[in-house]
């Protein structure tokens, strides 16, 4: 597709978790770009390892129990895996990397009005840079606060917020779940940043407001040129929203594609299957895959649907298959190519 | 406007408790007792004496009669006369109730200043020695009968080793009185002897009152803030790269506040009834070590004052609690 | 049973507590046999009055020239009867009380727990106090006063877990069977709410001996020579500070019998339902 490097790419990732039950191998070598620019859907059922990867992007992944194993984040040329902590919490999240969450309501801070939240955000990871200590300072200053005021409420505007003025005050509890997704969306643009991880976002949301916070959102980044890595179960979504999409099973990725082509030309046996479990379109949940998922504490071998594949073969159970280039921009990791 | 609702359905709501608390206490003083007169009129009354006094304090009338009876003396501010001072109990419990809030924010103060901090410790570094060393603390602090812990402490730093006073509330003539509270007059007077006297006066006492109110603010704290440690607002605040101090000082500690406020108000509770003994050890003049000689010289009439005012400041307290619980988390007003 | 017992010494605190709770049982249980001068705890020795810990005497003696290690374990005689005659009572009064709320609700329910609400409106050892010195210095009345302080908690906890377990479907289940409600209550409703029961039990069972030795301190429990440990506390005072091992063990005592308790209570909390959190009361 496009020839500019990607803004981020993760190479062959590996992440476990340690819990009582056993070593759970999460992630098993996922590999993604994402471009400049550009919407990148991230599928696969509940549990596949979505959400994992994007906490593994952000340095947020909970250790212990979690460990990462192996592979490669990178992002603007640097490996964010060997990034410390502090950097990456001053320069990278939050700043260049934003997160929309999943539950709004959870990932609001209860007891404290909207501004706080907002206003620290912005405080801490100022677009202009952060001018070290004296800027923090300066950043408590009311003169700061007026413009960063300023700078909130039109961007308030922009997600088309009710009431931008009086919603400074409220808390999360008071807005309905729709206001709080535009919130979210406004907290996650407000540093401007590069990449914007929305995880799941409208999952909660009935299907009109669904429909008109998606249009919002791929409008306002694309006027931004901000891009972004989209994470859902719902093809529906993706098919609306996203320029490519990466297709997850079990801990791996098993095929990458332009939304177009993927809808067209499926050609990972669960990529297919997933797409057959859409029989009208009004049905946009995903279901009826026959089997069960397989546990991830003792994973199967080799390409982990092997177990559910109708066409698997022998070397299924054995190697994991290399990416296979079907078409520009359209790649698999399966035996039958 | 929300929260003023909230707030007049919170007082409306103390009327039926403090109802409740008067008919208990009525019927501790009239119904429990064979015959609440002898108690009134001590051991060495003629009949005679007990019968006028029975009709005097009305007590020859039917029970709902004296009730309403004794309802209306509350409602006038009237405890009843104290039978050993023959002062108002009234009188006698406010003119010895700054010592006892004195004694009582000191402890309160150790409890939350030291406590909260602990607890947040223990739960960011819990499993580690230190947490396991606050446990054991903590729970020895919820086994030690106070009173004992009072003489320890008093045999270790008064009576051996002679670094602090052995009881009493000061050593130098007390500083004007403004507000009662001897440190904070001296304070405010700038009386240096007084302040300094008072301070050590204050010392042994306040920690034992404060030591098993500690341990359950650490607990609940540690507690509520490992709660909140892995809530999603948690992860989602350094998802957006706020600085874990910004995170831990500020949005976390509000939320975790929350369990421990409505611990601090019912160890108030806690405070008060240790009050009693540590009072009593320490030889500190406020309204506990009144109701422990009104025990020993059977003045009943001053023990049901006590217990009354007992409880409406415990009521008092629990519902400032709830109003603070209201204004630390916006949440509880629609509740 | 056994798998329940392997979990609690797992836990080695609640363990401890568990021994704790045992050694007091049978402290209590065989006093007169192990107590070294059993004949001590209300004969007069002028002759030996107050000697420091020894061979002999290893907690030292009282004014009275008595065994203190002979007092304090027949202390706990006292103590055991006192903390279970009172727990015993407020459960048999708050169990019931709690179910019958909890599971009818009504203005008579509704009545009863705003009874208990009352009850914790003021502070336990207040209330205590209050109850002890009209009735009385005695140890009867001592048991007395502490369960009437202690009933409330038992119906405040049952009643919540009954109100919650009556929208559980086996609850409701057993109702569209056609199982009588009393049944229902007795043999579904109150095995699954035995947990609070205990958990509470044991910490009662601190609680109490704590507020016993409170009143005992306070004279209005049991009277000299009765070897009740916070009677012998407020004894010893007058002899400060020479005679410190008078004031130090009945209050040691006191100390390892309620910690004992209070772990046993946090462990089986923890063993019997993990859901619930370290914290109390």
């Amino acid at each position: 597709m496009s020839s500019a490097p990607p803004v981020l790419e993760v190479r062959d990732l590996c992440l476990r978790f340690h819990t009582d039950q056993g070593t759970v191998e999460a992630l098993d070598g996922v590999n993604l770009r994402v471009l400049p620019g550009e919407i990148l859907g991230l599928v696969g059922e509940s549990g596949c390892g979505k959400t994992a990867t994007a906490r593994a992007i952000l340095g947020v992944v909970p250790a212990p129990p979690g460990e990462i194993t192996g592979g490669r984040i990178l992002f603007g040329g640097e490996d964010l895996l060997r990034l410390p902590e502090r950097e990456l919490a001053r320069r990278i999240r939050g700043r260049a990397i934003t997160l929309i969450p999943q539950d709004t309501l959870g990932a609001l801070n209860p007891v404290f009005p909207l501004r706080t939240q907002l206003l620290d955000v912005l405080r801490w990871h100022p677009p202009e840079g952060d001018g070290g200590l004296w800027g923090l300072l300066r950043r408590y200053g009311r003169r700061w606060r007026r413009q960063a005021l300023a700078q909130i409420l039109a961007l308030l505007r922009q997600v088309q917020l009710p009431d931008p003025e009086g919603a400074l005050a409220k808390y999360p509890h008071e807005f309905s779940g729709g206001q709080r997704q535009r919130l979210l969306i406004a907290m996650a643009l407000l540093p401007n940043p590069v990449l914007v991880i929305a995880d799941e976002p409208t999952t909660a949301l009935d299907v009109t407001i669904q429909a008109q916070i998606l249009r919002l959102l791929r409008r306002l980044v694309k006027e931004r040129g901000t891009s972004v890595l989209f994470i859902t179960h719902d093809l529906g979504v993706v098919a609306r929203l996203c320029d490519r999409v990466t297709v997850m099973y079990a801990g791996q990725e098993v095929e990458t594609a332009p939304t177009a082509a993927l809808f067209t030309r499926p050609a990972h046996p669960y990529t297919q299957q997933l797409l057959a479990s859409l029989p009208d379109h009004r049905k946009e949940e995903l279901e009826g895959i026959p089997g069960v998922v397989p546990s991830l504490i003792d994973p199967p071998r080799g390409c982990r649907f092997h177990t559910r594949c109708s066409q698997a073969r022998p070397e299924c159970a054995l190697t994991r298959p290399p990416e296979r280039l079907l078409a520009p921009g359209h790649t698999v990791r399966c035996h039958l190519y | 406007m929300r929260r003023l609702l909230y707030t007049a359905k919170r007082l409306a709501l103390m009327v039926p408790t403090l109802f409740g608390l008067v008919v208990l206490v009525f019927v501790i003083s009239r119904v429990i007792p064979a015959d609440p007169v002898a108690l009134l009129a001590g051991e060495r009354a003629t009949p005679q004496q007990i019968e006028a006094l029975r009709h005097r304090y009305g007590l020859d009338r039917p029970l709902p009669v004296q009730l309403l009876a004794y309802l209306r003396q509350l409602a006038r501010g009237d405890l009843g006369t104290s039978l050993y001072s023959g002062r108002p109990i009234t009188t006698d419990l406010f003119g010895r109730f700054p010592a006892t809030l004195e004694l009582t924010l000191a402890a309160m103060a150790i409890t939350v200043l030291l406590g909260v901090p602990l607890g947040v410790l223990a739960a960011l570094y819990r499993n580690s020695w230190f947490d396991h060393l606050l446990r054991a603390v903590t729970v020895s602090g919820l086994a030690i009968a106070s009173f004992w812990l009072a003489i320890m402490l008093q045999l270790l730093f008064s009576m051996e080793l002679r670094l602090l006073p052995l009881g009493g509330r000061i050593g130098v003539p007390p500083p004007r009185a403004l507000t009662g509270l001897f440190v904070l007059d001296a304070l405010l007077t700038g009386n240096g002897a007084a302040l300094r006297s008072a301070l050590q006066h204050l010392c042994l006492p306040a920690f034992t009152l404060a030591f098993p109110a500690l341990a359950t603010v650490v607990r609940f704290t540690r507690a509520g803030v490992l709660d909140v440690l892995h809530s999603d607002f948690i992860l989602y605040e350094r998802a957006m790269g706020l600085p874990r101090p910004l995170i831990v000082g500020k949005y976390l500690l509000r939320n975790a506040m929350a369990a421990t406020l409505t611990q601090i108000g019912l160890l108030f509770g806690v405070l008060l009834a240790g009050a009693v003994v540590v009072e009593t050890v320490f030889d500190w003049p406020g309204i506990g070590l009144y109701a422990v000689n009104a025990i020993v010289l059977s003045d009943y009439n001053a023990i049901l004052g006590f217990t009354l005012w007992s409880g409406f400041l415990y009521v008092l307290v629990n519902l400032l609690t709830d109003l603070g619980l209201m204004l630390l988390d916006p949440r509880e007003a629609t509740r | 049973m056994s798998a329940f017992l392997k979990q609690l010494y797992a836990d080695r605190l609640a363990f401890a507590g568990l021994l704790i709770v045992l050694a007091l049982g049978l402290s209590a249980l065989l006093a007169p046999a192990l107590a070294p001068y059993p004949e001590d705890v209300y004969d007069i020795h002028p002759a030996q009055r107050l000697q420091p810990p020894s061979r002999q005497h290893p907690f030292g003696t009282n004014h009275m020239g008595a065994d203190l290690l002979s007092r304090v374990l027949f202390g706990a005689r006292i103590t055991v009867v006192i903390a279970t005659v009172a727990v015993g009572s407020a459960l048999l009064v708050g169990v019931p009380i709690g179910l019958v709320a909890g599971f009818y609700p009504g203005w008579a329910s509704e009545l009863l727990m705003r009874l208990a609400d009352v009850f914790l409106s003021l502070p336990q050892a207040v209330l205590a106090i209050a109850i002890a010195q009209t009735l009385g210095p005695s140890i009867p009345n001592v048991i007395l006063a502490l369960s009437i302080t202690y009933w409330p908690w038992f119906a405040r906890v049952v009643f919540a877990e009954v109100r919650s377990l009556k929208n559980e479907v086996f609850v409701e289940a057993t109702q569209a069977l056609g199982v009588s409600p009393w049944r229902t209550l007795l043999l579904h409703v109150l095995p699954n709410v035995a947990t609070p029961i205990i958990v509470r039990s044991s910490i009662g069972m601190g609680y109490t001996i704590l507020t016993a030795a409170m009143l005992g301190f306070l004279g209005l429990g049991a009277q000299p020579p009765t070897p009740e440990w916070g009677r012998e506390i407020a004894e010893a005072r007058q002899y400060l500070p020479e005679a410190w091992w008078y004031a130090t063990f009945p209050g040691l005592a006191i100390f390892v019998t309620v910690m004992g308790f209070n772990l046993l209570g946090d462990g089986l909390r923890d063993v019997l339902d993990p859901r619930l959190r370290r914290g109390r009361p």
